[in-house]
């Protein structure tokens, strides 16, 4: 067999392998599954010991597989894949197995150790994929494990509606969708509860495709990244900012500030600062109350080129906001550093905090803290009623959701306010 | 004296779009240049001959009523010397029409690459 066929350490099949098995097999069911950090046991025993346990582990995994293919696919990640199970989510069968098997302590060279890991799966069952895409699904999930703590397992079982090949449809759509306007923004309005008023909204694009029908951003965005078309979206994002600045004008709502959100890779462009600067220029943006939204678990810890970048974006008149406040991996340390005004905080801690006292202490404790370091706190996610009234003990702060206002055309957000 | 240029394009988000690079472009190089606009082939065709002859064009290629290199073709009838930039999403489509053209230009308008185009096709810099 060729080299790129088979696993040197372990003498596993590769990704290239896995590709060829999956292709054109339908149903197919794929298992990832990542140990966790088996090299923290170098330092004790010795410096190839990571490789040895690798070497165990899938010698005892091995035992648990009936007629499945399994691929190592990364250092310490490995893949199983199933033609045509039975039914949907035979492979979380096995990797009830597999996790089983790890709860017992390893007897590795006299040694007991324990061994963690994450399991991902996805299924063909949900939606026709492409293979690549089936494993990226997986891993997805996995990835979704790892953060829930160890040994968990979580299957993907979203069904997005979108293929592979639509995707390859929606990306060469794109650059049409922002022309004619098939991608559009709708506006969630913020309501404040000091002074009683909608103050501020948050805009959001949406893409009604002509064959697709309604395409979710957290599909086309990250197709917009990959394509280059995010910019000329941005671009498109603010110069209908400008023109909603004139409408609100025109009812004499001059303060009401406009949030959009702005992807790190954007941000981060060389050309992003000339690009704003026109625009802010060319259309008349100067001035005027609009914020740059970034999603929390795309900040980087420690970056002094983006710490720069966000002092030269508040520098030509934006605040900023950390979006999904409390769901990143980022550091406390960020928010002393970089030049933010607001913290959106994410729903998760909003949803249900009139029953749920974990919830209403952490929000509290956000509250605590975005009040010691001078931020503005905009809650998302408010639904009900019940919620509302626990969130109305904090007075100052701006709230956004379903109860106050569902995402609506300019003209439908004019009216309400 | 100041450069001529025409815009043909259907999209108004377009034309303003082009209209304020090239605004900002005249205010960076101190050239004073004047805009006119249509937005279908027809329109075009009439501008061209009601108008002294054009230094550049920016000419959408797919027009409701026709395609860009019918304008292309008319304009270089009238006079040679008329610089010619197509605005196409898919510029591999054109591959049979670049003759017609001295250059591409891609969209969605990119503001950078928008101007260094710009520039190039009126043979500044």
């Amino acid at each position: 067999m060729e080299t790129d066929e088979v696993d040197a350490l372990t003498g596993l099949a590769t990704y290239n392998v896995l590709i060829e098995y999956l292709e054109d097999s339908v149903p197919a069911e794929v298992l990832y599954i990542e140990i966790d950090e088996p090299a923290r046991f170098n330092d004790a025993f010795g410096y190839d010991t990571d490789k040895r346990i690798l070497l165990y582990f899938c010698e005892n995994l091995s035992t648990l597989l009936d007629d499945e293919l399994f691929v190592r696919i990364g250092t310490y990640s490995f893949v199983i894949a199933k033609k045509n199970p039975s039914k949907p989510g035979e492979l979380k069968l096995l990797a009830d197995k597999i996790i089983n098997q790890l709860r017992e302590p390893m007897n590795f060279e006299g040694n007991l150790l324990y061994m963690t890991a994450a399991i991902g799966i996805a299924s063909s069952f949900y939606g026709f994929y492409s293979a690549a895409t089936l494993v990226r699904q997986a891993e997805h999930a996995m990835k979704k494990a790892k953060r829930e703590g160890t040994n968990r397992i979580v299957l993907c079982q979203e069904n997005r509606g979108f293929s592979f090949e639509h995707e390859l449809k929606l990306l060469r759509d794109i650059p049409r969708a922002i022309e004619n306007g098939e991608i559009y923004f709708v506006y969630q309005g913020q309501y404040n509860y000091a002074q009683k008023a909608f103050t501020g909204a948050e805009m959001l694009a949406r893409w009604e495709h002509p064959v697709l029908g309604n395409v979710p951003p957290d599909i086309f965005i990250p197709l917009a990244e990959k394509s280059g078309m995010i910019t000329p979206l941005m671009n498109k994002t603010l110069i209908e900012v400008s023109k909603m600045y004139k409408k609100l004008e025109e009812k004499g709502f001059d303060d009401f500030s406009i949030a959009l959100n702005l992807s790190f890779q954007v941000l981060m462009e060389e050309s992003f600062l000339d690009n704003v600067t026109f625009l802010l220029d060319a259309y008349g943006l100067q001035g005027k109350p609009l914020t740059f939204e970034i999603m929390e678990d795309t900040i980087p810890d420690h970056l002094e080129s983006f710490t720069t970048r966000l002092d030269e974006v508040k520098a030509l008149g934006f605040s900023l906001a950390v979006d999904d406040y409390g769901t990143g991996h980022t550091s406390l340390t960020y928010l002393l550093h970089f030049p933010i005004d607001y913290l959106k905080i994410d729903r998760s801690f909003v949803h249900n905090i009139h029953q749920n006292r974990r919830n209403f202490l952490l929000f509290k404790s956000i509250i605590d803290m975005a009040d010691a370091l001078d931020l503005k706190i905009i809650a998302e996610g408010v639904e009900t009623r019940e919620d509302d009234a626990i969130l109305q003990q904090f007075e100052d702060i701006t709230v956004q959701g379903y109860l106050y206002c569902k995402p609506l055309r300019a003209e439908a957000l004019l009216k309400r306010l | 004296m100041a450069k001529t240029i025409l815009i043909v394009d259907d999209v108004g988000f377009n034309i303003e779009f082009e209209t304020k690079l090239i605004e900002n472009i005249i205010k960076e190089t101190g050239i004073p240049m004047k805009v006119d606009e249509a937005h279908t082939v027809e329109e075009a065709l009439k501008m061209i001959d009601s108008n002294e002859v054009y230094d550049a064009m920016i000419i959408d290629m797919n027009l409701p009523d026709g395609s860009g290199v019918e304008i292309a073709k008319y304009a270089r009838q009238k006079d040679a010397k008329t610089r010619l930039a197509a605005l196409t999403i898919y510029p591999n489509e054109y591959e049979q029409e670049r003759s017609y053209f001295d250059l591409f230009m891609k969209k969605p308008i990119m503001i950078g690459p928008f101007k260094q185009n710009f520039l190039r096709l009126l043979q500044i810099g």
